[in-house]
């Protein structure tokens, strides 16, 4: 497999006013020239290959959006080397774009005040497509997704979910080789998520698109990528594949327990935490090994995420039963999402402080 | 399938044919709008007539300003009426860029193979400003007659070539006071002095002191906009060397600007906001 | 709850005026830039009426100097300056993309928020502006225009000029809920406001027919009537009586108006759901 994208210890700083705060501290910002550095991207290395689907992960501020920015050419490193599609992207932003396509979630790029058929219709002259070329994608996405009805719609009409499975579509009209999706299911209901991201999937697998997909639903990271890549602070903290991802952390699984329906009927946010804290130190009062047990509690069903390094499954189990009315009980393996905040909880006590720093100038 | 990949050239045919699609299609969807469309116009007129009124109203009282007559000065201002209905109605999305650019919404224009201020500007087409358009051309009319100017092909053409450049200098000036936001946050105010100078394009720049003659001929050259090339019909003995000198004024001005504005938005991507 | 009872009844909406303060202040650059904008613009004023006066080959025109007329001009285009805060547009954007109704289920009055949030940045701009500008007037005028009482007058009643622009731009971006065209509406009340308040030319160049006219509407309240007191030496009582009874007058009838205009409006929010 050829890749398409290499990235060798790139690094990326921006310069910052340390900003003052209060009314003296306007004034003084008025003639400050106190500056500080911060680095967005500190040497990540890294190698993408054509047709894979990679999840790049990463809280807030992490430095994901400067990475993605480096990989389209709008941004130049402050150190480091970058090809992508065998060029160096920044010094040729134009033509970098036209072998790559980028979806916002929330920035639609298609003309606000045009039906989108047209909007299509200028791509199609923007990109130079050619009409078999352009006949054969339309037909394609038509199969795909019922969209035909929308095509007359002015994107300013269309509902949120419409207008972003319309910018994916737009962004593969011209055959791009890469493509950047960003938080593409963002604000999006449960129905709409799995339309896009089956559209997503079938795209790159009809086509052998590469896909770099950045999100903060799990849902879209376990449907999608095979491969996550995870930076914080800057940092790559990890890249692998999800199976290997799940043996991480060493051997983790859930306790669900499905408690009697009434219990938590119309009983609010504050009330549920109460309950989860009391569960968990009666937990930890029984059995001394289990401090770092996590619950957390979705509707009726109560989840304990068990280090069985640390505690024999089977003892937290016992105690949950003595001390909750159960009314089943399900052994499960941990999720993503559950591995992806401890990887993020993990790194985040490292540093608090800079990480506040990176997010203010990074997103 | 990396080889089969087509490398258009993107001449200016290309860019001719992507406007035309985008403005029809965008004046299409405007004119749905009506009582939109309606308001904006009478608003736009409403903005001309007034500057119309600021200097009758004076002539109401003076007779003349410095050796200029009201015919005169009227003749000033149709033509800088009609030098300010290109940017009007091409350029207008500038005045949009700094909320672009401020709320991060900007990055969204950096993704396609096409030059990247052709994509923004194409993006609005300012139907109103066809309204300033027929009131400035009435105005002209009107004082070219009064004024009993000869209608010969070389004035016709003089004129036109006078009110091309003046048109190019309000676009550069235009152009690079919204590209100052990509230095400063809320710099509409810089927008808002370059286009309220521009309105002093009106007088004649022979009432100012030589200190203000230069800065308005090197500086802030609003002089080209409409006096300079005016001189040419209003003091056809004695106009300046200057006068000559308006296209390629107009062309260097554009030029520059559209440089800075390039320049801005590359350095605005580089601070990754 | 009987501890909010006892808080200054204005004390929440004063939080507002500072947020705004220093949101302003944070934009430095801008600051001195505008100032220099400020200035040129005033020196552009003061040979364009020196011509004019110039070519009239007599010292006093209308009953007003050179001196008099450039400080009229000048501190009027200054003044102008501080007061544009786009109201208009931010109400007429509030209304059109939903979020005034987020206004509506706080316990705020959006018309005494949205004052007391202009008039803290205009006062903040008026000495940015004004000031610098009022010195180079009377540098290029040779100290002719007197400082005195005649100073607190005219701030006196900018400030109710001020509140008086706030009605009427409140009112334009109130009437945003009836119609799509924001820039439209709002140009259309800059043209008629600059016009009719003596901005664009003096009011005392206008025909007498028409200056009759003008006195009876509220626009010439707005800057007419505290440029007058500024450049009048010794105002007589009843010119001061007169002046601010009319500003007062008009404040009470717009502030009625702009609110009652706004409360009828807004069942049209409440009714169509935003």
């Amino acid at each position: 497999m050829e890749p398409v994208i290499q990235i060798n210890n790139i690094c990326k700083t921006f310069k910052v006013l340390n900003r003052k705060t209060g009314i003296k501290g306007a004034v003084q910002n008025l003639f400050s020239r106190d500056y500080k550095e911060i680095k967005a991207v500190d040497d990540i290395s890294l190698t993408i290959n054509e047709g894979e689907m990679v999840g790049y992960l990463g809280p807030n501020g992490a430095g994901k959006s400067t990475t993605i920015k480096v990989m389209t050419g709008i941004l130049e490193p402050t150190s480091g080397n970058i090809l992508v599609n065998g060029r160096v992207p920044y010094k040729n932003r134009s033509v970098n774009a036209q072998d790559i396509g980028v979806v916002f979630g929330q920035r639609s790029q298609l003309w606000w005040a045009l039906p989108v058929i047209e909007s299509f219709r200028i791509l199609k002259e923007v990109y130079a497509i050619p009409d078999d070329v352009y006949k054969k994608n339309m037909q394609m996405f038509s199969d795909l997704v019922n969209v035909e009805n929308l095509y007359n719609k002015p994107v300013r009409e269309m509902s949120l979910g419409q207008r972003t499975l319309c910018d994916i579509l737009s962004s593969f009209l011209h055959n791009p080789g890469i493509v950047f999706l960003d938080e593409p299911t963002i604000g999006l209901d449960v129905s709409m998520k799995s339309k896009i991201r089956y559209l997503i999937s079938e795209l790159n697998k009809e086509k052998g698109t590469t896909i770099i997909l950045t999100t903060h639903d799990m849902g879209d990271v376990d449907a999608l990528a095979k491969r996550i890549i995870i930076i914080d602070q800057g940092k790559m903290i990890y890249d692998d594949n999800i199976a290997h991802l799940k043996t991480f952390f060493g051997a983790y699984r859930t306790i669900k327990i499905t408690l009697p329906n009434e219990q938590f009927d119309g009983a609010d946010e504050e009330k549920k935490a109460k309950f989860i804290a009391d569960i968990t130190s009666q937990i930890i009062a029984k059995n001394e090994k289990a401090r770092n047990i996590h619950v957390s509690l979705d509707e009726s069903e109560l989840s304990i995420l068990v280090p069985e390094a640390e505690v024999p499954l089977i003892e937290v189990l016992s105690t949950s039963q003595e001390i909750l009315p159960v009314k089943d009980v399900q052994i499960a393996e941990i999720s993503t999402e559950s591995i992806i905040r401890k990887i993020y909880e993990g790194n985040e006590s490292k540093s608090k402080l800079l990480s506040s720093e990176v997010k203010e100038k990074a997103e | 399938m990396e080889n089969t990949r087509i490398r258009p050239i993107r001449g200016f045919l290309f860019y001719f044919k992507i406007y035309w699609m985008i403005a029809l299609q965008d004046i299409k969807s405007k004119m749905s709008y009506r009582s939109d469309f309606l308001i904006s116009t009478i608003g736009m007129i409403a903005v001309n007539v007034s500057g119309f009124l600021g200097f009758w109203l004076v002539f109401q009282t003076f007779h003349e300003i410095n050796g200029w007559k009201f015919n005169e000065i009227l003749f000033l201002y149709a033509c800088l009426l009609l030098t300010m209905t290109p940017n009007q109605i091409f350029f207008d999305n500038n005045w949009s860029l700094r909320y672009y650019v401020y709320s991060g919404d900007f990055v969204k224009y950096c993704f396609r193979p096409i030059n990247l201020f052709f994509y923004f500007i194409s993006e609005v087409i300012d139907v109103k400003g066809f309204g300033q358009f027929f009131f400035g051309l009435f105005l002209l009319i009107y004082s070219w007659i009064q004024l009993q100017i000869p209608v010969t092909v070389g004035n016709v053409v003089t004129l036109l070539v006078g009110l091309l450049s003046g048109s190019l200098v309000v676009i550069a000036l235009m152009v690079a006071a919204s590209a100052t936001c990509f230095w400063l946050m809320n710099s509409g105010f810089i927008m808002v002095y370059i286009f309220k100078f521009t309105d002093y394009a009106k007088y004649p720049l022979s009432i100012f002191n030589k200190f203000f003659q230069v800065l308005f001929t090197v500086l802030i050259p609003i002089g080209f906009i409409a006096y300079y090339p005016s001189l040419y019909f209003l003091r056809p003995n004695d106009f300046e060397w200057l006068t000559l000198l308006c296209p390629v004024v107009g062309a260097i001005m554009v030029l520059i600007a559209y440089k800075i504005w390039m320049y801005g938005a590359s350095k605005y991507s580089g601070t990754g906001s | 709850m009987n501890s909010t009872k006892r808080e200054l009844p204005f004390r929440r909406y004063l939080a507002f005026s500072r947020a705004s303060f220093l949101e302003t202040l944070t934009f430095r650059a801008s600051l001195l830039l505008s100032l220099g904008g400020s200035l040129i613009y005033t020196a552009v004023v003061c040979f364009l009426w020196k011509s004019i006066f110039n070519s009239a080959g007599t010292e006093i025109v209308n009953g007003m100097t050179y001196p008099m007329t450039l400080a009229y001009v000048a501190i009027a285009g200054a003044v102008t300056s501080s007061m544009t805060i786009y109201l208009v547009w931010d109400i007429g954007r509030d209304i059109q993309s939903g979020t005034i109704a987020l206004w509506f289920v706080k316990p705020l009055d959006y018309f005494t928020m949205n004052l007391f949030n202009s008039v803290s940045v205009i006062v903040f701009s008026f000495f940015i502006n004004v000031v610098p500008v009022f010195i180079l007037v009377e540098i290029l005028v040779g100290w002719q225009i007197p400082f005195g009482i005649n100073i607190l007058w005219f701030v006196l009643s900018v400030f109710l000029g001020v509140i008086i622009n706030f009605c009427l731009d409140f009112m334009v971006g109130t009437i945003c809920l009836h119609t799509q065209s924001i820039w439209g509406i709002n140009i259309m009340k800059e043209v008629v406001v600059s016009v009719l308040s003596g901005v664009t030319v003096p009011l005392a160049f206008f025909p007498d027919a028409l200056r009759q006219v003008m006195m009876f509407l509220p626009f010439q309240a707005i800057f007419n009537t505290p440029l007058t007191l500024m450049i009048t030496p010794n105002p007589s009582t009843e010119l001061l009586i007169r002046s601010f009874s009319i500003q007062i007058f008009w404040i009470i009838v717009l502030v009625i108006a702009a609110k009652s205009f706004f409360k009828v409006s807004s069942r049209v929010i409440t009714i169509n759901g935003g």
